[in-house]
This record gives structure tokens, C-alpha cells and sequence, in this order.
């Protein structure tokens, strides 16, 4: 009791003294910093929805070559004083060796390769199905499926671009599935938090 | 003559929207010069309770624009002040009575019987916001050093600066608390500046002479002792275009803070 009425006053009579200056990030830091922040992602398209697809881009990128904590990874925008930062903060488990990166690229080249040839035999098809509605006389040509050339051009044309469109998003798949496979559990997780986040934006 | 049509908004309520609009108001008329006063809160009134002419409003700008009367029988003249007029709200409807061209029509006829026409802006970015900026070339950003109202500001400069119609826009920083900032408790006008890169006009420190000047129903610029009514005075003298330096909020320093503690401690005055 004593102890406390002392220190009481000693604290009274320092506060007396000083003008009560505390070293390290004040308030008014902490709200200055924290609004630059928030007014950036405000002013800028770097919603909690575009964050995401980044942050899973990332996740595929580097999961190739070391394993991560795919979980503990923690994407954002950081600011310190007059600077804006993009901190990745990613817990590595543990480096690939050499050979499983090369077994990991080999895996990717024959599913992007599986990929394009399934693409391409979707593709066929389609013209297949095409040219049987617009032109019967064709009919005999189309049986074989491998025969590239072809007499209508346009045609052609037009299954080249389906083809590349197909390839890309049949790839991004399979980098989506890889992924999976590295990283089961993490799917729960990316897919609560834009969410969330896009609530919020709702709410504002 | 064409009088200038300026918006009081802020995008977050409490900032002291309406408080801004009846002192700047009153601050005009005081210096000379014709005011008219819209309230445009359909709903939520409240600048006639701050004028203290809440007791006078027969028609309101609802009835206006749906034609139960002329505009000038809906204008009520202040108590003391006969070169400021308030326009008010109707208090019983909501912010759909009233368009975005039926409000621009008013402001437009009200030009040119006024010098100033001051529109007091209802909160958010919805259409009551739409509405109130419509007429306006000019507008006043009220905010306050706390960051949501800094984040809502910056919201509404974007709508702003998105609207042609809108020439020039200032920033207010209201209810400073000068001794806050100096223990960095408190972002400090500059920060604020800073954050939101927009021109300033004003400064009006924290006062709680607002609270009763607001039950009075009196503008604080009436009290020509109170520090906020001063800083009001001198946002309406920058909108008159004059250069007036901003005042020195700071709550003194060294030997003259320990002057101050020693009074303090002897009985603080109010």
C-alpha cells in the first residue's frame, strides 16, 4: 500500500518534469502508417481477391523448388515510414534436391504435354463436330484424326486459337493440381480468406 | 450576380459536417456578405437545431421542389443575422424526395439572389451524397485526425475529383486536439494533409464550447472569446479569398509550459 502511494508519486512528480515522450512507434505512427496502407489498397485494384491469385501464383512458383510451409506463408503489404513494401514471409521446410526439381519439371513438361494433346483432340473433335453440321462432303477426311491439313482453312484457323486458349487453361490446371499435391490441406485456407476480406469491402 | 455554391461533405458522419456548414454560414453573413444555408439531410435534419431556428420552419426544400410553395417562402431568416437564410430539410421523408436536377435547379435560382450558397451534405456516397453535390462548383472536405474519417475523406476526394462540375475542393481538419498530437498520440494535421495530398482551409481545434454553443442554438462564431469560432472566422475570410496564416494550435513549450502547469494546478480555468 505504501509502496503504491510512493510510486504514484513518483510517477506524478516525473510526469511533473517530463512532457511524457515514449521511445519506439507512437500512436499517431501506428494510425499514420496504417492508413497509408489501407489507402493504398483503397486507391489501388490490389483487392483481397487479386492478393489471392497472387499469393497462390506465388505458392506454385516456388513450391517447384523448395518445399514450403504453404500455410504459414504470409503475403502483404507492409509500410514503413514513407515506404510501401510487398513482404513475403514464407517458412521453408526444406530445399528440393536437384533431382527431385528435375523429377518435378519432368512431371510438369508431360502433364503440360498431356495437356496439349488432350487440348488438341478436344479440338478436333469440335471441328469434327463443326464441319459435320456445315459441310457433309468433308465427312470422309475427318475420320483421321491425326491428318493436320486440311482443305478449309478457316477452319483450321479457328482450332489453332481454340487449341492455345485449351493449352493455357489445361496448364494452369495442372499447375493448380500440382500444387494440390504438395499441399493438400492448403486449399481450405485460400479459399476462406478473400472471402472475408471482400466482405469487408462490402461492409465499407 | 452569381453567388458560389459550395458542399459541406465528408463521407463519414460525426465529422462535424453540419457544425462546418452553420458557422461557415454564419461567419459569412456576419462579414457582409448573402448567405443561404441548404440543408440537404432529408430525414435526419439538424442545421436548424444549431441556427436555433428549428422552431420556425414552415416549408422545406421537399416542399419546394414538389411545389406546395415558392422558394423564397422557404427560406427562414436566422435570429440575428438578416443576410443568412436557411433552406431545411423535411424531416418525415428520405433522400429519394428530392433529385440531383431538382436540387441543381434550386441552387441555380438561389445564385442569383446570393453571394454564398452552402450546401450541408447528408454522410455516405449514396445518392443523398449525388444529390448534395450536384449544384456545387465548390467543396469543403471535413475530416478529423482519426483514420477512419481520413479514409472516408479520401473516398469522397476521389468522387470529387471524378466530378467536372466540382472546380475546387478544400480540406477541413476538424476537432484537433493539439495536446494529443504533441504526445504523438494523435496523427497531426500535416499527417493528415500529407496522407490525402489536398489543399487545406481550415483547422479548428477541439472546443467544447461547440457542445454548448450547439444547445444554445447559437454558431459558435457568435462567441468571439472561443478559440473554434475564431478558427471558423478564418476559414470563412480564406473563402473570401484573403490570406490568413493558420493558428498556432501548440499548447506552449519549456518555461512557459511549466507557467502553465503551476496555473494549472492552481485551478484550471474552464
Amino acid at each position: 500500500m505504501k509502496e503504491n502511494i510512493f510510486s504514484n508519486f513518483y510517477a506524478k512528480v516525473l510526469s511533473f518534469f517530463t512532457s511524457g515522450k515514449e521511445e519506439g512507434e507512437t500512436s499517431r505512427d501506428n494510425a499514420t502508417n496504417r492508413l497509408k496502407l489501407v489507402l493504398m489498397q483503397d486507391r489501388s485494384n490490389l483487392d483481397g481477391a487479386t492478393m489471392q491469385k497472387m499469393r497462390e501464383q506465388l505458392i506454385t512458383v516456388i513450391s517447384k523448388y523448395i518445399e514450403i510451409d504453404t500455410e504459414a506463408l504470409d503475403l502483404n503489404l507492409e509500410g514503413d515510414g514513407e515506404e510501401i513494401a510487398l513482404m513475403l514471409n514464407i517458412p521453408v521446410i526444406r530445399a528440393r534436391t536437384r533431382e527431385e526439381i528435375e523429377e518435378l519439371e519432368e512431371q510438369e513438361k508431360r502433364e503440360i504435354e498431356e495437356a496439349k494433346q488432350a487440348a488438341i483432340e478436344e479440338a478436333l473433335k469440335s471441328k469434327e463436330e463443326n464441319n459435320e453440321e456445315n459441310d457433309a462432303s468433308c465427312e470422309e477426311e475427318q475420320d483421321d484424326e491425326n491428318k493436320e491439313e486440311t482443305e478449309n482453312e478457316n477452319t483450321e484457323e479457328n482450332v489453332e486459337e481454340n487449341t492455345q486458349e485449351e493449352q493455357a487453361e489445361t496448364a494452369e490446371e495442372a499447375g493448380e493440381e500440382n500444387k494440390e499435391e504438395n499441399a493438400p490441406e492448403d486449399e481450405e485456407e485460400t479459399e476462406e480468406k478473400p472471402k472475408r476480406k471482400r466482405k469487408d469491402k462490402e461492409n465499407n | 450576380m452569381t453567388g458560389r455554391v459550395i458542399v459541406i461533405t465528408s463521407g463519414k458522419g460525426g465529422v462535424g459536417k453540419t457544425t462546418t456548414s452553420a458557422n461557415i454560414g454564419t461567419a459569412l453573413a456576419k462579414n457582409g456578405s448573402s448567405v443561404v444555408l441548404i440543408d440537404t439531410d432529408i430525414g435526419l435534419r439538424n442545421l436548424d437545431l444549431l441556427l436555433g431556428l428549428e422552431n420556425r420552419i414552415v416549408y422545406t426544400l421537399v416542399d419546394v421542389v414538389e411545389e406546395r410553395c415558392k422558394l423564397k417562402q422557404a427560406l427562414v431568416k436566422d435570429k440575428k443575422n438578416p443576410n443568412l437564410c436557411l433552406l431545411a430539410a423535411a424531416q418525415t421523408r428520405d433522400k429519394s424526395a428530392v433529385t440531383a436536377e431538382q436540387l441543381k435547379n434550386i441552387t441555380e435560382q438561389l445564385q442569383e439572389d446570393f453571394d454564398f450558397i452552402i450546401v450541408d451534405c447528408p454522410a455516405g456516397i449514396e445518392e443523398g451524397f449525388k444529390t448534395a453535390i450536384s449544384g456545387a462548383s465548390e467543396a469543403i472536405v471535413v475530416t478529423t485526425p482519426e483514420m477512419s474519417a481520413v479514409r472516408d475523406a479520401d473516398r469522397i476526394i476521389g468522387l470529387l475529383e471524378a466530378k467536372d462540375e466540382i472546380k475546387s475542393y478544400k480540406l477541413l481538419v476538424n476537432r484537433v486536439r493539439p495536446g494529443m498530437i504533441q504526445a504523438n498520440d494523435m496523427m497531426s494535421v500535416e499527417d493528415v494533409v500529407d496522407i490525402l495530398s489536398c489543399d487545406l482551409i481550415g483547422i479548428i481545434p477541439e472546443d467544447t464550447g461547440i457542445i454548448t454553443s450547439t444547445n444554445r442554438g447559437e454558431p459558435i462564431v457568435n462567441d468571439e472569446k472561443s478559440i473554434a469560432g475564431k478558427a471558423y472566422i478564418n476559414v470563412a475570410k480564406r473563402i473570401m479569398g484573403e490570406e490568413v496564416p493558420f493558428m498556432n494550435l501548440d499548447e506552449p513549450k519549456g518555461f512557459a509550459a511549466f507557467i502553465a502547469k503551476i496555473k494549472n494546478f492552481f485551478g484550471p480555468k474552464e
